[in-house]
């Protein structure tokens, strides 16, 4: 391993994302690359049903992948055991958890199952970490809360604190601004940055806050039926990416705003 | 931490809940005999009355250990399968079991008429119905395991078993139909479901399948506690959902298909017990869920045993009637004093 050092966290190359039909397998969207490094927070942007979720849950092993090449650190992710990958990347889903009769420290300490013994018994260093995902998150006020009482914000922060938990370098997000309030939205893709410059994580996120993205990720990648843009921001920006993302006669781009504006 | 504490003494609790309820239903019936008299019994001493000894021995307390251990087992299988189907309806019977059971039965008993009736006869030993049931819920489960393998979808599974359950249900229909009333009455008693006619070979065999049972919930655990964020999270958290599931739906066809065979079909309480359960203790965590709702179960079915002897009199009310007798209005009454179903 330590032969040359690691660059890319992961690597995709020339990838197909789609669902496995009984004979045939149907193709959302083709030829998506993109590589990721330590300490970058990565959004994904495209219009609704572009395929960014689908996108997200090929990364996480959910749906197969259907084409090209994933690496996950120079290693292709289908060689990863269930329990190995879930050592490396942690995911938060759009789906809420299933019990709400669940407490807020129940919910976060089972982010330690791949590192606890057979009956899940947390160690000191597991309780360790507990608290200090939920300090970083801001959520250890709430818990002995169960999730049935808490805000769309609080949950998420919770959900993100049991993902920290899980210990992986890299941490992918399926709309994580969805259902919250400007604040909040803000505060979540805050959260995000800091928790990928300071503990030195790959965290990529679909979102449908362009503008905030566009403010807050290293890099973007954006979904278009013809193409797949993948750099930073800026540079999106003026290849002019952001014109084509929607039909041109509600909303158009400003380059100077950096933001998109209603036509009037 | 305090929550260990607290749970500490109210596992105290319980147990001692537990050891009252099974020294009452031993101790009360159609002849009462009094409480010390069953512990001299018990542990091996001449009571004042030496038909009570035997009465205690061979008759009370193999049925005192058979309801612990059936509430206890059918209490769990209904907490296993709530969490693999995230389903707070689902019940150790959603996977047809109890209806493979019944037809395992219901074949023996009605087909004995069809087939002839000295070779039913010789059929009709209590061992026999043990085993046809034992057998008609095993194909059950054999049906449904192979639809698990081939179905991802846990809601998927739980509908398939709800089919396999009308399908078994229709064929008893059919051959009660065709049968004598004779019959038809000693179907019927067998599906009020009985505790007392265990004997103390069926217990051990009884016992070494729960235990069995149990062992596996055990290791079930933590793919359990996973679940309760869904499946993507579950995997995502590297449970193998295929393994888990598999051993879920052994560890339930074990304990509540032997229950089944050996008492008939006892409603309610595999799927009321994780409700009471969760009701009472403030956690998810099936390292305490699984043995609160086991000892949960033993009790309310010592409590519903001890109230269908109507001790006193002569008279012994069918069990299947009474949990939910006893059951219901405790359930209803927990539901619209805290006005939601905790899952």
């Amino acid at each position: 391993m330590s032969t040359k050092p690691l660059k890319n966290t992961i690597e995709v190359k020339n990838v197909s994302i789609g669902y496995n039909k009984k004979k045939h397998s149907q193709i959302v969207l083709e030829d998506i690359s993109f590589s990721s490094e330590k300490g970058e927070l990565i959004s994904i942007v495209g219009t609704n049903g572009i395929g960014k979720s689908t996108l997200l849950k090929t990364l996480a092993r959910i749906q197969p992948q259907l084409q090209g090449e994933m690496l996950l650190k120079n290693k292709a992710f289908k060689e990863y055991s269930t329990l190995d990958f879930a050592t490396q990347l942690s995911v938060v889903l759009t789906e809420p958890p299933s019990s709400k009769n669940i407490t807020v420290k129940e919910l976060v300490s089972l982010g330690r199952h791949p590192y606890t013994n057979w009956i899940g018994i947390l160690t000191e260093v597991d309780e360790e970490i507990i608290k200090e995902s939920l300090l970083d998150t801001d959520t250890i006020n709430l818990a002995e809360k169960k999730c049935s009482e808490l805000s769309d914000g609080q949950l998420q922060r919770v959900m993100i604190a049991r993902a920290l938990v899980q210990n992986t370098s890299i941490i992918l997000l399926d709309e994580p601004t969805t259902h919250l309030d400007i604040y909040h939205r803000a505060y979540i893709l805050k959260l995000l940055k800091d928790l990928a410059i300071k503990k030195k994580k790959t965290i990529i996120f679909s979102t449908h806050e362009i503008d905030l993205a566009i403010q807050v990720s290293h890099k973007m990648i954006v979904m278009t039926k013809e193409k797949i843009y993948f750099d930073k921001p800026d540079k999106l920006i003026k290849s002019g990416c952001f014109e084509n993302l929607f039909p041109s006669e509600t909303i158009r781009f400003d380059h100077e705003l950096k933001q998109f504006i209603l036509k009037k | 931490m305090e929550n260990q504490q607290t749970y500490r003494y109210f596992f105290l609790l319980l147990t001692s809940i537990l050891l009252i309820t099974f020294l009452a239903s031993i101790s009360l019936g159609t002849v009462p005999i009094p409480l010390k008299d069953v512990i001299i019994s018990l542990f091996g001493g001449e009571p004042i009355k030496s038909a009570w000894k035997f009465i205690v021995l061979e008759y009370r307390l193999p049925k005192a250990i058979t309801a612990m251990l059936s509430g206890g087992g059918l209490a769990v299988s209904g907490l296993l399968m709530q969490t693999l189907f995230r389903n707070p309806l689902a019940g150790p019977f959603v996977l047809g079991l109890s209806s493979g059971a019944s037809l395992g039965v219901a074949l023996l008993i009605l087909g004995a008429g069809i087939f002839g009736a000295s070779f039913g006869g010789f059929l009709l030993g209590s061992w026999s119905l043990v085993i046809a049931s034992a057998f008609g819920s095993f194909l059950v489960l054999l049906a449904v395991l192979s639809v698990t393998f081939k179905v991802k979808d846990t809601m998927t599974i739980l509908i398939i078993g709800l089919m396999f359950g009308s399908v078994t249900a229709a064929v008893v229909s059919v051959l009660s139909y065709f049968s004598n009333a004779e019959q038809l009455q000693q179907f019927v008693f067998w599906s009020f479901g009985t505790l007392g006619n265990v004997s103390w070979d069926g217990i051990l065999i009884l016992v070494s399948c729960i235990t069995i049972g149990l062992l596996i919930s055990m290791f079930t655990i933590k793919a359990l506690n996973a679940l309760l964020l869904g499946e993507n999270y579950a995997k995502s958290m590297g449970i193998n959902l295929k393994l888990a599931t598999f051993w879920i739906i052994i560890a339930t066809s074990l304990l509540a298909g032997s229950i089944t065979a050996f008492t008939g079909p006892i409603a309610f309480v595999g799927l009321a017990v994780p409700h009471l359960t969760r009701q009472y203790i403030n956690s998810s965590n099936h390292m305490v869920l699984l043995p609160a709702v086991f000892m949960s179960g033993a009790v309310l079915m010592l409590i519903c045993d001890t109230v269908a002897q109507l001790p006193f009199s002569e008279l012994t009310l069918p069990i299947n009637a009474i949990t939910s007798l006893i059951g219901a209005p405790v359930v209803i009454w927990l539901l619209v004093r805290k006005r939601k179903l905790f899952f």
